[in-house]
């Protein structure tokens, strides 16, 4: 995978509860890693490619699993 | 304004004077958690970039209007106003943290295109992949 300056990546909640997340990020996801959006926080289990990159873009999947809902602050 | 359009794929590709263009023609709007952006069925001319909190996206009659998908930072919605502008096909509401967007007409939107066709050439080749990746978003998400 070449170098990307941006990732956009498709979150995909494991077993369907949720239907997952499209967010541009400045970082490459890495498995282990934590990830919050709709009021939650997910454990990334996966991350591979799901297009080639393409200028300054990298298009990537993350599966991932629901951990718990964000407490508000 | 021009930072964040600078990490949004759709514009991937343009200079710093393209995106300023672009710049001149967005306009900044903000809404509450839950608010209604744009409706299912109802016409529309304007493009809605993700500039801060989320976007749930969904289709009227499926089971209580869940969200199809939950668009962040940096994505764009409403897009098919740039390329048809028929009826939406989906609706958007403000996710749980509400939102701010930018937000794009289609006239000026098109009038750049028309007269920087280099412009308008990469905003929808940009476009395709974009649709291309929500439809494999969507292919994974319903696996």
């Amino acid at each position: 995978m070449s170098e990307a300056i941006y990732y956009k990546v498709s979150y995909v909640v494991e077993g369907g509860g949720h239907p997952g997340a499209i967010i541009n990020v400045d970082e490459k996801p890495e498995i282990g890693q934590e990830v919050e959006f709709d009021g939650r926080v997910f454990l990334i289990t996966d991350v591979t490619e799901l297009m080639p990159p393409l200028g300054d873009f990298g298009f990537l999947h993350a599966a991932c699993r629901f951990l718990r809902l964000v407490e508000k602050r | 304004m021009i930072n964040l359009l600078r990490k949004v794929q759709l514009f991937n590709g343009l200079t710093q004077g393209e995106l300023e263009l672009l710049s001149a023609i967005s306009r900044e709007r903000s809404y509450a958690p839950g608010d209604l952006v744009i409706q299912q069925n109802t016409t529309g001319d304007e493009v809605f970039i993700v500039a801060e909190g989320s976007i749930d996206v969904f289709i009227s009659g499926l089971a209580a209007e869940q969200p199809l998908v939950v668009l962040g930072i940096g994505q764009v919605f409403g897009e098919m106003a740039l390329i048809a502008q028929g009826y939406r096909s989906a609706s958007g509401r403000a996710g749980n943290d509400g939102c701010r967007l930018y937000v794009i007409k289609y006239a000026p939107f098109n009038e750049i295109c028309n007269f920087h066709a280099h412009v308008g050439y990469k905003i929808m080749r940009n476009l395709a992949q974009d649709l291309a990746f929500k439809l494999r978003h969507r292919n994974l998400a319903t696996m």
